[in-house]
């Protein structure tokens, strides 16, 4: 692509977008009016996403975003509508309304909370939207999901992934995940919108992410659409919580890890939440760490503060995000290293609606991540990354009288990263590089038939992260997908070109890292790519019972990948391979309270291809089953039962060993004749594989008010059977180390 | 729904069940490989390399394989100036026999002190035919090798602290080690004292900090960290004019860049947690494993003021 077809790009842009806005003029004023609104739940003013509103005597409707907006357009103008507002666990709401030519009808709704708690939000009311939704690759996570989950030691929403077909992880010790066939570094992760660069605690034991303070999860699997770039597998969009706009309130949880409050309320126009959590024992983690202690301390506190004003701009809202997250490891002895790393984001967003359909949303945020190791006078080598973020994001969206959507963005990266690491073989990589990606996108989503939704959109990078890179109008176009073959399967499929410009410098050999360095590609390399196809198949058989079917194929190029041979400095750092992946995702859902079963299967293949060797990457794993079993049985009490099975995943094997001259200091007696260790002799890498991976896990709840304070209770137990999962052996010594042994763990929330 | 229930549990049951093999083997088939492991030094015409072989142990854990791997019977030759060194085979009781009851085997040649920045060749013709070849350069660290700028006399009038460097080699790994030339009364050996570079107080107990490996090409000692190890010198005898100080010595062995490498790979972890299991094994020796590296070993001399060995009642 050159300098000429990225314009011709640009002129194409404007000319569909003028076609659009004169189409819409033209249909707008032919008598039919739009109803739009938030929807809240009444006690506690948050908004509500993915909530069914139907206007019932048209049978159209419409789905809130994750702002709780829902737009209806081309509603008759009539003086008298039934809509009707719906939502799992709240009291559907029935509201007469009338609706005007050419006015949009305001109408904020407020549901209640019923308090039913066994039906998942993905069963969405009555199934009549979302029709033609094109959301392959989507799957939304609510905090019951999290919270039902058996949990080893806190409740995670990454470990939560990992119950979803085509999310693998590569042990229990890692909350780390790998979708479809791609390394974790291709994975986005959102918090309102701002990139988190290493969302871990303690060596990837858990996310940053405490669960408490989420509102909503929006996990794209692949086939995302043009809004998002930069990534090329998967992204995890966390929009936390408003804060309880109706009254103060607060909650406490400790676990044998953690303690953490939440704290939230009104402020005038507006409402705020803060949260914060702390490590205080770490001895738990020895069971993750076989044995070994470490002295883990971590933290992680957040707020967001959100103000929208009628009199100040009339449907704006604006919301300020910060989070900070830390983990130290400080070693009071001078010849044991000191480790820490840090994420801090702070964010401003505007929302605004406007007179017509359109509304816009406009962001500025700051991501830092710095990671040290500092090796005082021990063995270790000094390791310091720092990387700064600062992004600026303009989102227009427009929705037709047809209900087509139009939406167009900008979005400036602006991104510094300073990266000195010493390698296993002493070799120095000193990296400092930044640059500014400044890319456009634009996507046209024809939502007009009632059985057929596309979503066809470009991403186009006008300037790239890398300096010398010879293509700076990367152009990704995506299309996504849908066709209601019948009311009760739809077809779906997507196909798009996905590069990145941001890559960490880590080792794919280590199954447990302090963490993943990050650095913007360096110049000798391409930026990464991919492209992608899907298809899928969605049926309801009914409203209690769904099968989602899909299948992928991903190919992967450039994918800058750590030189193993790094043996001077002057060496490459990292070195492009290629990857290719494919497999079939079946998800099965039985809904029936008190009863909820889930099973996902997945048959996968995935390879990387390094200097022309290619072999499976330490993340896949041909078959893949998990069951999850809920009962609720009545005085909320709840039990789930989970059991996953993996089949072995690759790992090298030993050719024997060798005895390796080790010396320290050759001052001393000469060592040449008898200072010999065992080291294993590798073979062709991860030929071989792991004995089959299975776990089964159960937990009980209890829920119980003592005056106006509410407790919930849980216990959990990993590994019931005490399965001997193999991590891997230790190379010198051929040691066995195991994942997770049997290991009850429990915690208590109060909630004021 | 009680009747769905005790289907999926008995489902789930059925496919632990069936799920519980673990048989694994670790080892792909075994294919003998060698090593050779030898490092020219400077410091004496004694060389010694040693050759064995690869093994794979009946379970998982290597230690429980004590049959000797050494490999006898091989030509060992070494060529350095054009000409050439053979090595013979010999071998020596061992000190550690708690893995192996048999001797050492190793080869050795007792002529060769090879100088500064030159190469050192070796090639080793196993019995079954297979050779084994590598070259080492030795580290470019003699005349000239200390910086004009290191202290050569120290006066604590004049001097706040003692500044030793030396040229930079690239990314080579030196060790430096800083030592106090002293003598008892009644003895004529002269004693070392190694000074460290600083000193952390833990507890209110002071902990020496001595050089390690590194890659910098200097270190500096504090005034203060002289005078504690002066002090410390003596230990608890009180008769300080029993003891003669005569000078400081700083030794500087620098590696070859073969032998910094592989001295890198040996530490697999890069720090104490990270688990890497296929971490790279550094070897120059083609057609095996093992390590042909050098070091080179210079010294440096710093004479200290009669005042200020006086000061602390020495003579």
């Amino acid at each position: 692509m050159n300098y000429k077809s990225g314009e011709k790009s640009f002129l194409f842009l404007r000319l569909t977008l003028i076609f659009f806005f004169l189409s819409v003029t033209a249909l707008y004023s032919q008598g039919r009016g739009t109803i739009r609104g938030i929807v809240t739940d009444s006690t506690n003013g948050e908004a509500l996403a993915f909530c069914n509103v139907l206007v019932n005597e048209l049978n159209i409707g419409a789905s809130t975003d994750s702002h709780g907006l829902y737009i209806i357009t081309s509603v008759p103008a009539r003086s008298k509508y039934t809509l009707i507002v719906s939502y799992v666990g709240y009291q559907t709401k029935k509201i007469i309304l009338s609706v005007t030519k050419n006015k949009i009808t305001e109408l904020n709704v407020a549901l209640s909370p019923v308090g039913i708690k066994m039906e998942t939000v993905e069963t969405v009311g009555e199934k009549v939207i979302g029709k033609n939704a094109t959301d392959i690759g989507l799957q939304r996570i609510s905090m019951r999901d999290i919270e039902m989950l058996p949990k080893g030691v806190e409740a995670d929403v990454f470990r939560s992934l990992q119950y979803l077909p085509g999310v693998r992880s590569t042990g229990d010790v890692s909350a780390r995940y790998y979708v479809r066939g791609s390394s974790s570094n291709e994975n986005l992760v959102l918090l309102n919108g701002i990139t988190i660069y290493n969302p871990f605690h303690a060596f990837g034991m858990f996310s940053v992410i405490d669960p408490d303070m989420i509102n909503s999860v929006e996990f794209y699997k692949g086939g995302f659409t043009s809004e998002i770039g930069d990534r090329l597998s998967s992204v995890l969009d966390i929009i936390t919580k408003d804060g309880n706009k109706n009254t103060f309130a607060g909650s406490a949880t400790s676990s044998f890890l953690t303690g953490k409050v939440l704290f939230e309320g009104p402020i005038p126009n507006g409402s705020f939440m803060i949260t914060g959590r702390k490590s205080y024992y770490s001895e738990i983690l020895k069971k993750f760490l076989n044995d070994k202690s470490a002295p883990i301390d971590f933290y992680d506190m957040s707020f967001k503060l959100n103000y929208s004003n009628p009199n100040f701009i009339k449907g704006s809202k604006f919301d300020i995000t910060g989070f900070i997250s830390g983990d130290n490891l400080n070693n009071y002895s001078p010849y044991t290293e000191n480790m820490s790393w840090s994420n801090k984001l702070l964010g401003l967003d505007w929302f605004q609606l406007t007179d017509s359909p359109l509304y816009f949303e406009i962001g500025i945020s700051w991501s830092n991540f710095k990671g040290e190791v500092d090796p005082k006078l021990s063995s270790a080598k000094p390791k310091n990354n720092q990387l700064d973020d600062i992004t600026t994001k303009m989102d227009f969206n427009y929705i037709f009288p047809s209900k087509d959507e139009l939406s167009i963005g900008t979005e400036i990266k602006d991104v510094n990263t300073t990266l000195y690491l010493e390698n296993s073989l002493g070799a120095i990589s000193d990296i400092g590089s930044s640059g500014t990606n400044i890319s456009v996108y634009g996507k046209y989503k024809f939502l007009r038939y009632e059985n057929f939704g596309a979503d066809v959109g470009a991403r186009i990078a006008a300037v790239s992260l890398l300096s010398s890179s010879d293509n700076p109008f990367m152009i990704q176009p995506r299309v996504s997908m849908t066709y209601r073959i019948f009311p009760a399967i739809a077809l779906k499929g997507s196909w798009g070109i996905y590069e990145q410009e941001l890559t960490t410098l880590s080792d794919e050999n280590e199954v447990i890292s302090l963490f993943e360095p990050w650095i913007i590609i360096p110049d000798y390399l391409k930026p990464a790519g991919s492209i992608q196809y899907s298809i899928g198949m969605t049926t309801d058989f009914t409203s209690s019972i769904s099968l989602d079917v899909e299948s992928y194929y991903k190919i992967m190029k450039n994918i800058p990948t750590l030189n193993d041979n790094k043996v001077s400095s002057t060496d490459p750092d990292l070195i492009s391979a290629t990857g290719e992946s494919y497999g079939w995702e079946f998800l099965f859902r039985f809904n029936n309270n008190p009863f909820a079963f889930t099973a996902s299967y997945t048959l996968s293949w995935a390879y990387k291809d390094v200097n022309g060797w290619l072999y499976y990457p330490r993340y896949d794993s041909r078959n893949s089953i998990d069951l999850t079993l809920e009962y609720n049985f009545g005085n909320d009490w709840y039990a789930t039962i989970t059991w996953v099975y993996n089949t072995g995943l690759p790992f090298t094997q030993s050719l024997g060993f060798y005895n390796k001259l080790y010396f320290n200091d050759l001052y001393s007696d000469w060592q040449i004749y008898e200072n010999y260790q065992p080291l294993q002799i590798l073979s062709d890498k991860d030929l071989g594989r792991l004995p089959d991976y299975h776990r089964l896990d159960l937990s009980l709840s209890k829920s119980f008010n003592i005056s106006w304070v509410r407790f919930r209770l849980d216990a959990s137990i990993i590994n019931v059977y005490n399965r001997a999962n193999i991590f891997y052996f230790k190379r010198d010594t051929g040691e066995r180390v195991n994942m997770l042994p049997f290991l009850p763990t429990a915690t208590i929330k109060i909630e004021l | 729904m009680k009747k769905l229930l005790i289907a999926i549990l008995t489902l789930i049951s059925i496919s632990i069940f069936y799920s519980c093999s673990n048989s694994l083997n670790p080892y792909a088939p075994f294919r003998e490989r060698y090593v050779l492991s030898g490092i020219i030094r400077s410091d004496t015409a004694l060389q010694v390399v040693t050759l064995s072989k690869s093994y794979q142990p009946a379970g998982f854990n290597p230690f429980a394989d004590s049959e000797n791997v050494a490999i006898i019977g091989a030509e060992v030759n070494v060529w350095y100036n054009d000409s050439l060194y053979i090595m013979r085979d010999s071998s020596i009781a061992r000190v550690d026999s708690s893995r192996y009851n048999s001797n050492v085997n190793f080869y050795y040649c007792k002529n060769l002190k090879p100088a500064p920045n030159s190469y050192v060749e070796i090639q080793a013709l196993l019995p079954n035919g297979l050779l084994l070849t590598s070259i080492t350069k030795t580290p470019d660290a003699g005349y000239g090798f200390f910086d004009q700028a290191s202290n050569n006399t120290f006066d604590p009038t004049q001097n706040s602290q003692i500044y030793v460097g030396w040229k930079d080699l690239g990314n080579v790994y030196y060790a430096p080690r800083i030592s106090i030339i002293y003598y008892r009364k009644g003895d004529t050996n002269p004693k070392n004292f190694y000074v460290p570079l600083s000193y952390f107080n833990q507890n209110d107990k002071l902990t020496p900090n001595y050089p390690q490996l590194t890659k910098i090409n200097f270190f500096t000692i504090d005034n203060s960290t002289l005078n504690e190890a002066m002090k410390e010198l003596s230990g608890t005898d009180k008769n300080k004019s029993d003891f003669t100080i005569s000078k400081i010595i700083v030794d500087v062995i620098a590696y070859d860049e073969n032998l910094s490498t592989y001295y890198s790979s040996l530490q697999q972890s890069v720090d104490g947690f990270t688990v890497n299991l296929d971490a790279a094994d550094y070897s120059n020796i083609t057609g095996g494993f093992g390590i042909f590296g050098s070091y080179y070993k210079a010294s440096f001399r710093i004479d200290l003021v009669r005042s200020y060995i006086n000061s602390f009642g020495y003579n």
